[in-house]
Parts: structure tokens; sequence; C-alpha cells
């Protein structure tokens, strides 16, 4: 018999790729139903105007329409979208709009017709009378007196207010040598993933069950929400996600779309499908990130940090989306990063403004934190004439001092800051890049280096860390089938994180069988168990820790099944080369078949043994993860032309144990590329009257290759004591070190004419101007 | 979207305020008007059918003149829709004398638009040099318009015809010397 292979912590390729690279997946688009109708959304151009009617006679007498409807149609007949966070003030989020539309691409009505041509033909004779009314699209203006207020019922655009109190930040900066302050910007960005949403929904009459197909990272929870907004049992609903092209906490949601095609579905009896356009994405699918932060950070001549005082501007749209007004939580919590600051408070002010919905965009929240922890030391070494690692070194939470409990009330499960700063200083050769850098600007060129140290929350979580009906557990079946080959049902909905290969590596190694003998399925409701989905960084560490729950109690049936037939005590067996051995001599085995055989009765059954392999597990975890890592980058600025051009970027990025080291490379790659787009280029605009101005791909600058570096990747290793693989997640750690990496390079570039801060996109022509300024100066 | 620019006509104040105040001739004179006709005497109505980038599309509006001085100033409201978006915005006319010479008048105007929708969308990296080509086209079109009234002769007019005439005086731009 071949030995099979070990495959955890091997560089395995994964085993979604070839179809994925081939063509051959299947997305919502490509499922195929017959008699399915197509839907179109009709959105609104204005970002605040009164509806004062609307005519569809002319639309619904258009050829291939079968039905067309607005938001009269709908009133009291469905429920509205929902928010889960708390917050002081949830409006009604209608799934189409009631008398006032509040953002540009709000939907207002909805054709459905025999193909997508004939709905939007029709869609185009919809006469909707708008009464425009003022629009406001700044947060800070959003709440000032007088402005024009999106929901009349609260009186203002006061979303929420959350307190993070303590008097110590207040006597630290009294006693402080020197208090700095800043305001610094996360702007606005869109997840774009590669394939905009999408929904397919049948109804079928005869049986009163709903089957929708959505791009969604959720389906477990957006069954319940589902079956909840259109008053259906849960047990007649069912969700498939099926091939989702890139979520990034985008599709972390439960959309109208969603609704409104399960709706239509069953008012017509028929299938109904609607897929989203780039224009519709970019308009109405949510965004991530618009905050502003104002900051005190008090601080000792050497450099420690006494504490941070914060006021954060949190701009959250029109409407609540799912976890709108929870987003910003997290960056007030994280904001002390990885350092030993004795205090810290903040106040959040949570606005509507007149602009898509924000939500968890990659890093949701962290990269915010993160953005203010790493630009704080930046800014705390540059007005002391402090070198930004020693700074850092300075404040750093010592390696003993783990679990460390934060001043904002968290504990952080394992760490070591130092080694992982330690190793990318040595990568890059700091002293003799820095030499390099003094020389180059006496040639007049312009180098900078940017250091990052971050610390993330993953792993999410202990539930009563997050809101109400998004538990933090996560489900995993292991069944092992008659033929020893294995099933995996995770509760997880992977969506390019590639868990169709970690997890076949973990079963595979546990069974002792080969990686093609474990099958993992995700993303259909009526197949998996209840399950919560994919986000936070929390695949493996909570998904893959429920799935080792469930194969451990396999492994004690076939240990316990095992022991009768070789006559050795379960706890002496091993498996290895699809036998189960004695662990003292690997030669003493029987085939794991014969095992499997017993089990399912198929011969010799085991008397008082329930037969069939298969166990169901939950698994929540009594914490949350922090991965972390030192992230420094290189570049050099075009002083005439404003252009940053990238000469290193290394990422030494702490994620705990690592099962596999090529998604791990891939999930640093891809972070790293959407975390150096917030720094550089991407930022979704709304003009002062609310018009969205990044409308198409054209004038949103979602990052291409020539605009990224080469990266140079390197790991330490500080397990988790959190879950039993000892991992930490790894989804978004890119995008929250590169960040401020690539700001603060940028920034140690242009220290020497004068410049402490640029708010972000740092795009050639806002450096060109603060250069030519600083030049005049 | 704020457009502010200035024009020289070859007439006297009063025959293009006369122009400018006259549906029948405008709607031969804007680009791409499909029809125009006066509402009330301070207000018109009209459609008109413009591409901007890749979004064609025909917008039916009112404008509304307020604060009429004759032959000096007026303020306008416009106010447009199609199903490839709206267009709303102020206005402000004023015709001034130019110096030595009363048979030419320089035509002032500004204004400040918004626009949403595709329009907005797509259209809007390109749509103020759009926007400046068909207001060059439309006082290309008007000083043909007045020349030939000047010589009791009716202009052509049509979209070909003033683009060309746009493009002749962007040409000549380029040549004249700076005053």
């Amino acid at each position: 018999m071949a030995v099979v292979p070990k495959f955890v912590g091997e560089r395995i390729k994964r085993r979604e790729d070839p179809r994925l690279i081939s063509g051959t997946a299947t997305y919502v688009d490509d499922v195929r139903l017959p008699d399915t109708l197509a839907a179109v959304v009709l959105r609104s151009p204005y970002p605040h105007a009164r509806i004062n009617s609307i005519d569809v006679a002319a639309a619904r007498s258009a050829p291939g329409v079968v039905a067309v409807l607005t938001g009269g149609d709908l009133k009291d007949k469905v429920g509205g979208i929902p928010c889960v966070a708390p917050a002081e003030h949830i409006p009604f989020h209608p799934l189409l709009a009631q008398g006032k539309v509040r953002f540009v691409g709000e939907s207002v009505a909805i054709v459905v017709a025999s193909d997508a041509y004939k709905a939007q033909d029709a869609a185009d004779l919809i006469d909707v009378d708008y009464n425009p009314l003022d629009a406001v699209s700044d947060p800070e203006k959003a709440l000032e007196d007088g402005a024009p207020v999106l929901h009349e019922e609260f009186g203002n655009n006061l979303v929420t207010r959350a307190l993070v109190p303590n008097p110590a930040v207040d006597e630290a900066i009294a006693k402080a040598d020197k208090v700095i302050k800043f305001r610094i910007v996360n702007q606005r960005l869109a997840p774009v993933p590669m394939e905009p949403r999408g929904v397919l929904a049948n109804w079928h009459q005869a049986s009163g069950h709903l089957t929708i197909w959505t791009s969604t990272q959720i389906p477990h929870l957006l069954r319940s929400g589902l079956a909840a907004v259109l008053g259906l049992p849960e047990n007649r609903v069912r969700v498939i996600a099926p091939e989702v092209g890139g979520g990034f906490g985008a599709k972390l949601n439960f959309y109208r779309e969603e609704a409104l095609v399960a709706y239509l579905s069953r008012m017509l009896g028929r299938p109904v499908k609607w897929i989203e356009r780039r224009r519709e994405n970019l308009a109405a699918t949510t965004h991530g990130r618009d905050q502003i932060t104002y900051l005190e950070v008090p601080v000792k001549k050497d450099g420690t940090v006494l504490g941070i005082k914060a006021k954060f501007i949190c701009d959250m749209g029109a409407y609540l989306q799912l976890l709108t007004p929870a987003i910003p939580g997290f960056s007030g919590l994280m904001m002390t990063g990885c350092y030993k600051i004795p205090a810290m408070s903040f106040e959040q002010v949570m606005v509507f403004t007149n602009k898509m919905a924000t939500d968890a965009y990659r890093g949701a929240g962290r990269p915010e934190a993160a953005y203010i922890a790493e630009r704080t030391m930046d800014m705390v070494a540059g007005e002391l004439g402090l070198d930004p690692v020693e700074v850092r070194r300075r404040n750093f939470i010592p390696k003993e001092a783990f679990p460390y409990a934060t001043c904002a009330g968290l504990v952080y499960d394992s760490g070591d800051y130092n080694a992982a700063l330690n190793k990318a200083l040595e990568i890059v050769d700091y002293p003799k890049m820095r030499a390099e850098q003094a020389d180059a600007l006496k040639h007049g060129r312009y180098v900078g280096i940017g250091i990052a140290s971050y610390v993330e929350i993953c792993g999410l979580g202990p539930s009563v860390m997050l809101p109400p009906k998004v538990p933090g557990w996560e489900s995993a079946t292991v069944r092992m089938e008659p033929d020893s080959r294995v099933t995996v049902l995770t509760g997880i909905s992977p969506h390019g994180q590639g868990q169709e290969t970690t997890f076949a590596q973990m079963a595979a190694d546990a069974f002792g069988i080969d990686i093609d003998d474990v099958a993992v399925v995700h993303g259909d409701t009526a197949i998996v168990q209840y399950g919560v989905g994919t986000f936070g960084s929390r695949g493996l560490s909570v998904g893959g820790a429920a799935l080792m729950m469930s194969v451990g109690k396999v492994q004690d049936k076939l240990k316990k099944i095992a022991s009768t037939m070789m006559e050795a005590p379960p706890d002496q067996l091993t498996f290895a080369n699809r036998t189960v051995a004695l662990k003292s001599d690997a030669a003493k085995s029987i085939p794991l078949q014969a095992v499997v055989d017993a089990a399912y009765g198929w011969k010799m059954p085991i008397p008082g043994m329930e037969p069939g392999l298969d166990a169901t597990s939950v698994f929540e975890p009594a914490g949350c993860t922090f991965p972390f890592g030192t992230h420094i980058s290189v570049v050099e600025i075009d002083p005439d032309t404003g252009v940053v051009k990238f000469l290193r970027y290394i990422a030494v990025d702490d994620c705990g144990n690592i099962i596999s080291p090529l998604l791990v490379a891939g999930q640093v790659h891809g972070g790293i590329a959407q975390g150096i787009a917030q720094a550089l280029y991407e930022e979704v605009v709304y003009d002062e009257n609310g018009q969205l101005v990044t409308a198409t791909l054209m004038d949103y600058a979602a990052p291409r290759a020539q605009m990224l570096p080469r990266y140079e990747l390197a790991h330490t290793v500080t397990p988790s004591p959190l879950n039993p693989m000892g991992v930490k997640g790894v989804g978004e750690a890119g995008t929250i070190g590169s960040t401020p990496c690539v700001v603060n390079a940028v920034m140690d570039a242009l220290k020497p004419l004068g410049i402490r801060h640029i708010d972000m996109p740092l795009r050639p022509e806002k450096l060109w101007r603060a250069i030519k300024d600083a030049k005049k100066a | 979207m704020k457009i502010t620019g200035e024009q020289i006509m070859p007439a006297t104040r009063q025959r293009v305020w006369d122009l400018f105040n006259d549906p029948d001739r405008l709607a031969r004179l804007i680009p791409g008007c499909e029809k125009l006709g006066k509402l009330a005497p301070d207000e018109f109505a009209g459609t008109i059918n413009v591409g901007i980038a890749a979004v064609k599309g025909s917008y039916a509006g009112k404008l509304k003149l307020d604060e009429i001085r004759p032959p000096e100033h007026y303020k306008m409201f416009v106010d447009g829709k199609g199903k490839q978006g709206f267009m709303r915005g102020t206005g402000i006319l004023d015709l001034l004398p130019r110096d030595g010479d009363p048979n030419q008048t320089v035509v002032k105007y500004s204004g400040d638009v918004q626009l949403g929708g595709p329009l907005m969308q797509v259209g809007q990296r390109v749509i103020d040099s759009a926007a400046k080509m068909l207001m060059g086209q439309f006082f290309a079109a008007a000083e043909a318009e007045l020349k030939a009234e000047a010589a009791g002769t009716v202009a052509r007019q049509g979209f070909f015809i003033n683009f060309w005439r746009y493009l002749l005086n962007v040409i000549r731009s380029f040549f004249r010397r700076p005053d």
C-alpha cells in the first residue's frame, strides 16, 4: 500500500482552483432553471427626494413584462431589512422606497420580464415624479443644526452615540510632556468583489418550498432573515450559496434584492433571477470604512504613550444594513494596537447621510484601528525626534505579559510583537536602508521607510462579542462514508478562502487517508447543519475547531471498534496509511476499511453500538484570537509627478500555526493589495449634493497588478491557546498591516519637506500639490 | 458642475436679447433641441436630445426666468429629466455693451448645474468638456444667426453645420492674439 503523505503544514495547491480557472465553476448566474424570469431594479438618480407619484402603466404593458412592483405594492406585505446591531435610531429599511428616496441607487421599483433586456426597456418607461430635497453627504455637516434630515421621525441624523469614557486619559493628558493632536480619515471604500451580487429564487408551489441561490457569505443567517421578512417557516426555505466570487464583507449581509426576488418568485410561481450590474454594485452594495477620527495622544519625552483619546465621526449612510453600527466598535476597542497604553477613551458619533450604507469590509473596523495606532506611533516619533522603531519597542506589550488585558477590556491571547518587528527589520536591513535613504535625499530623491506593527481581532468569537442573531459559534459534521471516504459538512461558507483544501488537509491527516478522499461541502442549508458563516477570519479558527471536534468523535468510535478487533486499548491506536495501527508498532494494524465495515454493520456488528460513523459538533471559542505582525515598505516619490513607487514590501505575519502555507500566502497577497489600494488609490466619492461620482470602474480605482509591488513574505509562529490547532486567522491581516505601513512610508519620504500628514488615498495629484506647496513655503 | 464663460456676439444688446427670448429661433440654435415653446412670458418648456460619453438620451425640461431686466440680465432655473438622468440648476445671463462698439455685445454667463443618474455617473469625467462643446456650438450658431439677420438673410442651422462652426472657432482661437 502506498504511503499516504501528511498534508497539514504542506504547500498544497487549492483544490478549488481547477474549476475556477477553467471556467467550470457554478456562480448564481450559471444556475439555469426552465421558465426563469429576469428582474431589473429601477434606482433613484436623486440622493434625497420625495416621490410624488410613480406611473408604471407603460412599463406594465411593455412587451415581455410579467410584473412591476413599487413600494406601494409591498406596503404591509413584507418586513424590512434587518439591522441586528444595537443603535439608538434604527429606521425602517424597506425593500422598495416608501414615499422617499435617501441615496443614489436606492431601489424604487422592480420589473420582471421574460428577459433582462425587456425588463430594462420596461424599467425605462417608468415615470417617477420626484420632488428633490436638499441632500447631505458630509457626515460632519449632517450633524449640524439645519442639515437636511433623512429620517424625519428621529428629528436629526444621529444613528447612535457610543461612549467609552475613562477619566484616566484626561489625567494623562494633564501630566504629559506633550499632547499630540491630529485628525485622520479612513475614507469610504467599495469592496468590489469580482462577482457582483446575484439572486435566483424558485418557489415550489406544490410543496410551499422556497429555494434561493444567492451570492452570500452567510447562507444560514440569511435563511433565518428571509423566513422572517417573508413570513415563511424556516424549514421551507433553502438558501444555496453556490460559487461566490469574492465577498470581502459586502456579502455578509441581507439585501433588499434577496427578499424582493424571493417575494416575486412566490407571487408569480416561477423562478426569478436578478444579477447585479457593476454600476449597481458600486452604488447599492455596502461600502466600508468612512470614519473621521480626532485624536489626542499624551506622551512622555522618551516616547512612552500614556493614553489615547479619540472622537470618531462614523458615516453609516442612509439606512442600516445587518451590522452597520457594529463595525466602528472594533475601531475604538482596537485602537491601542499592540501597545501597553494604560488608558483610552473614545466617543463615536454615528451619522445618517445620503449615501449607501457602510458595513463590514475586509478588516471591518480593525484597519481603521491599526491606521490610528500606527499613524500615532509615527506621529509620536516625528514630534519627539525619535526613530519609529524605538517608539514601537518602548510601547510594545512584552511577550511575558500574555494573555494581556488591554485598557479597552479585550484579552489578547498570545503575542510576541518584537519578534515580528525584528524579523521584518532584518529582512529589510534597516540600518542600511536608512543610510541609503539619507544618501538618496542628498541626490534629491525622496525615499521613505514605513513600518506598521499591527494586531487585530479574529476568530469571532464568543457570542457575547457579537450582536444578537449573529452568534459566534460554528458547526461541523464529519461523516466517514461506507467506503471509508470522508464527507465534511461545514457551517462556514467559504468564498475564496479555500477551506475545501485546508479542511481536507486536516481531515485527511486525522484519519490517515488521502486528501482526495475528503469532500468538503458547504453553502447549502438543506444539506449542511445550521452554521454561522465566513467572516472576520473565523473560518479556520472557529469552523476548523468544530471540524476537529467532530473528527475526534468519529476517531473515538473507530478506535473503540478497532480496539475490539485488535484487542488493544483505544488510546494505544492511531490512524496511518488507511489503517488503524498500534502507536507503538505501526506494523501491527488492520485496514481502516475493515473498521468502517464493522461500524456500518456490513459484517461483524459490534454489540451495543449504534451503526454509522458521523458526528456533528459546535465550537464556541472562549475568546478571540489576536493575529499580529509587522509590515515594512520602502517607497520613492517622484516629486515632479507625485507618483509613489515601491522599492520593497516586506510582510511578517503571525497567524499562529499554519495549516496551509500557500493559502496563507494567497490571503496575505490579496489583503495587502486591498490595503495598499486604500493607502494610495481607492475612494468612494459622493459630491456635496450626494451624487455618486465614482460610479464606474473607470472612476473607482480598484488596483491592477502593475500598481502593486512584489511581496516578500515571512512569518513568526505564536500559537493561540484558544483552539486545538493553535491557529489565529489570516484573512484580513494583509489589509490591516499594509495601509498604515504604506502611508507611514510616504509620510517618511516627505518628512524632509515638513509635511506631517496627508489623508488617504495618496493619489499622485494630491502628493504633487503637497510637495509643490511645501517647496513654495 | 459650474459653468462660466463669456462670448462676443456681433449685434446690439437688444437684438441679442430678442434672440435669446425667442423660443422658435432658440430651438434652432440649441444643439439637439427637438422642441421649445413658451408656457408663459417667463417660462419655456422643451425637449433636447444629447449624448455624452455612452449616455445618449432625450431630456424633457422646463426653464423659468427671473430677475428679468431687458435687455441686460436674467436668471434662469433649469429642471430637466430623462431616462438617463436629470439636470437641474440655476444660471445667470448678462448682456453688456462692448467698449467702443454698440454693435457688439458681451454675453456673460454663469451657472451651477446638478446632474444625476447615468448621465452623471458615466458621463461625469467628460461632462465639463462636453458642456463646453455644447455651449460653443450654441454660440457659434447664435453668431451665424445674428450675422444673417443683419444681412437680411436666413442662416443655415443644424447640428453638423454648428459643430463645424464651433470647430472653426476653436481653430481660430488658437491663432488669435491675446487682447
